[in-house]
């Protein structure tokens, strides 16, 4: 997604908080919606349940607009937190039932660390040009490894190289980014 | 030392996409308040698996319109927060999966100079506080499975090094040590313990990467 449908969709996000623009949700939900089930249903949830789990995820859209702040994350990565803790959420209703079940949008997603991130805009624009400066083939295997849910052997078998090239590229891609997020500028 | 990073980075990473079973999130999660690099890096983490959910191919879902029509209709839902604790020394994620405080809870002495106290356990998994008194050495120890300590309070090293508050230490069958408590206070941790029926069960085996199983 580019920078003008970021702006878009943060545009559309602040009609649906000011202005309860049913036209604007849809075009999000539209979105999302089929998104968000696909990711459900790849982490291995049942389609209904999953669809139930994106109607309450974009239920939190509609009704709490107001605190997606487009200045700390893009709206795929707030929906994608959301939908992670809600899921995980379920999982432990389930588990256990005598807990105290807690508002996870006031708190896993709001852990202090998690608000100091990026001090500025230009800092936020140096550590992006810096992670852009990953070699694509070892966030190509972290994207893969983390986030379209494969395990390391069957990116292995996916990609055909061998399990501790696929190991070591991942090991590298975390070695860059800590570095990058200690120092952005490179110095 | 750099091995125990690069595990942590890999639970951070399968923390952020959730794919931790519960207690290892809650640790992960304890250990992201604590340590802000860590932090840092979990926010990477979550752009880019935001930036995945857009490269996913969308599933149609069965019934979208009475979903978003559901959506118009629902009431907005209760601003119910955490259960505040004021002044705990728990992270706040902790403190959600205890249920309680850490003045609520009731120890038991193990050895002279080490408290245990069971939080959760099952055939999967042990979670439990350990304290341990300033200075005192564990005894030495072998390992049935993964652990994962978080130090909360004070400090313990063992032959890999130093871990103070806020670090983690991930040990599996391959690693024998002896934690010796820091001198200058009660060392005080959360621990899951992972029995290895856990590492081969298929919702587990995600963590099987992390241990390279
Ligand atoms: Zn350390
Ligand atoms: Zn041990």
């Amino acid at each position: 997604m580019d920078v003008d449908e970021r702006d878009h969709f943060a545009g559309l996000v602040r009609a649906v908080a000011d202005e309860r623009d049913q036209a604007a949700f849809t075009v999000l939900f539209d979105y999302y919606a089929p998104r968000l089930k696909s990711w459900l249903v790849k982490r291995s949830m049942r389609p209904d349940d999953a669809e139930e789990l994106v109607q309450e995820v974009m239920a939190v859209l509609w009704h709490r607009a107001g605190l997606y702040d487009p200045a700390r994350s893009s709206l795929s990565t707030w929906l994608f937190r959301i939908a992670r803790n809600r899921r995980i959420d379920a999982e432990r209703r389930a588990r256990h039932k005598y807990l105290d079940v807690y508002e996870p949008l006031f708190f896993v997603t709001e852990a202090p660390g998690a608000d100091t991130i990026f001090e500025g805009e230009e800092r936020d624009a140096q550590v992006r040009a810096a992670l852009a400066d990953i070699p694509g083939e070892q966030m190509e295997m972290v994207r893969a490894a983390f986030f379209l849910g494969q395990s390391h052997s069957e990116i292995a078998s996916s990609t055909g190289l061998p399990l501790g090239t696929v190991k070591s590229r991942i090991r590298l891609a975390f070695e860059r980014l800590r570095r990058v997020l200690d120092d952005p500028s490179g110095e | 030392m750099l091995q125990n990073l690069e595990r942590l980075d890999l639970l951070i990473a399968h923390y952020v996409s959730g794919s931790l079973p519960e207690p290892a999130h809650v640790l992960v999660g304890s250990h992201l308040e604590m340590h802000s690099p860590s932090a840092k890096l979990a926010g990477v983490m979550e752009e880019y698996a935001g930036d995945a959910l857009n490269i996913t191919p969308p599933v149609a879902l069965s019934d979208a319109k009475r979903r978003l029509a559901e959506i118009f209709a629902s009431a907005p839902p209760p601003e119910h927060r955490p259960r505040i604790f004021e002044k705990s020394r728990l992270p706040a994620s902790l403190r959600a999966y205890v249920g309680a405080d850490l003045a609520d809870i009731r120890w038991k002495t193990k050895l002279p100079g080490l408290r245990h106290h069971v939080i959760e356990k099952s055939k999967e998994v042990e979670t439990s506080f350990l304290w341990v008194r300033p200075g005192r050495a564990l005894p030495q120890h072998g390992h049935h499975g993964l652990e994962l300590t978080l130090v909360l309070e004070g400090e313990f090293h063992d032959h890999r090094g130093n871990f103070g508050e806020g670090d983690v230490s991930v040990a599996d069958e391959m690693l024998d040590h002896r934690p010796i408590a820091g001198k200058r206070g009660p060392c005080l941790c959360f621990s899951v313990l992972f029995a290895p029926i856990a590492l081969s069960g298929s919702t587990l085996r995600l963590l099987g990467d992390i241990i390279g199983l």
